[in-house]
């Protein structure tokens, strides 16, 4: 056999079809060793607004009235000061002490869950 | 479910987990995908299946990845081929069974040519991995050099560089089998 008949012998069964290969129970098995539903983006997006809007509540519910006035205030002058182009003013007032902590940890603890939980699945 | 495209059932399952609908993507690729395993383990049809098995499964988990801009063939050999690189890594590969020569002899079509698919799958044990896959992605799988090399993560020069080495050994010893029946 000469080297082109070879080569063109050689193309043809390389591309030559594979014959075709019966199920025989392969689509149920897989069917069966799906996992649990995929997260879509859409899915995604919802547990993600879901839980950063429990988280919001959880903040300001954990959070003193007094606090919520304190920066209530503050952001009103902030907003007020702008027009009069100082901004300085409210921006000083602010007190370590009235930063709600539990607050913020809680609601920081919920978004960082439900990242994860989007992650993990 | 028959009469839906491909991307129709692509949307049927990411909208709502018709599960319906991915069994039908399964049985309508299963074969093209399971022969393209068999190929690349040489012929051992449980790995194939196991990594047939462990392609859908990721094909499924990973399905909104799927942009559309390949065919849907296309995109699960990509995991395919991945399955098996990923299979070999970890040691799952057996050593390829004689026995399996000969149970598929009996569907070869021993035709006038002197070469057979029987001689071939014999041939491509000489092989590396490497030049297999490029092999049977190119020709098998009618893949173009650029696809091929998307698939097999490679440059192109490389892939076809891979073909021509993988094509001149398969050559050599496809003569020296006909050498052998000749005698």
């Amino acid at each position: 056999m000469n080297e082109k008949d070879l080569d063109s012998m050689l193309e043809n069964l390389l591309r030559k079809p594979d014959p075709y290969i019966d199920d025989r129970g392969f689509t149920d098995k897989v069917l069966k060793a799906l996992p649990s539903r995929p997260v879509t983006l859409r899915m995604r997006v919802f547990i993600l607004s879901f839980c950063a809007i429990v988280a919001s509540i959880t903040a300001v519910a954990l959070t003193p009235i007094s606090v919520i006035n304190h920066y209530y205030n503050l952001f009103s002058t902030f907003i007020m000061n702008l027009y009069s182009h100082d901004t300085t003013g409210a921006l000083n007032n602010i007190h370590i002490g009235t930063i709600p902590v539990a607050g913020i940890a809680v609601a920081l603890l919920l978004v960082w869950g439900a990242v994860i939980v989007v992650r993990s699945r | 479910m028959d009469q839906f495209s491909d991307s129709a059932l692509i949307a049927r399952v990411l909208a709502g987990d018709d599960r319906n609908a991915f069994g039908e993507l399964v049985r309508r690729y299963q074969s093209d995908v399971r022969a393209l395993l068999r190929r690349l383990s040489n012929g051992n049809t449980d790995t194939a299946d196991d990594c047939a098995q462990e392609t859908f499964i990721r094909a499924y988990r990973h399905l909104s990845a799927y942009k559309g801009d390949a065919k849907f063939g296309t995109w699960l050999y990509r995991i395919a081929y991945n399955v098996f690189l990923s299979s070999i890594k970890g040691g799952a590969r057996e050593e390829y069974r004689d026995d399996l020569d000969e149970r598929q002899s009996g569907d070869q079509d021993r035709s006038s040519t002197l070469l057979t698919r029987l001689d071939l799958q014999k041939a491509m044990r000489e092989l590396n991995d490497n030049e297999r896959a490029a092999i049977v992605l190119f020709y098998s799988k009618e893949m173009t050099h650029k696809e091929v090399a998307d698939t097999m993560n490679a440059p192109l020069g490389t892939i076809k560089t891979l073909i021509l080495r993988g094509k001149e050994k398969l050559k050599k010893k496809l003569l020296a089998l006909e050498r052998q029946t000749a005698v």
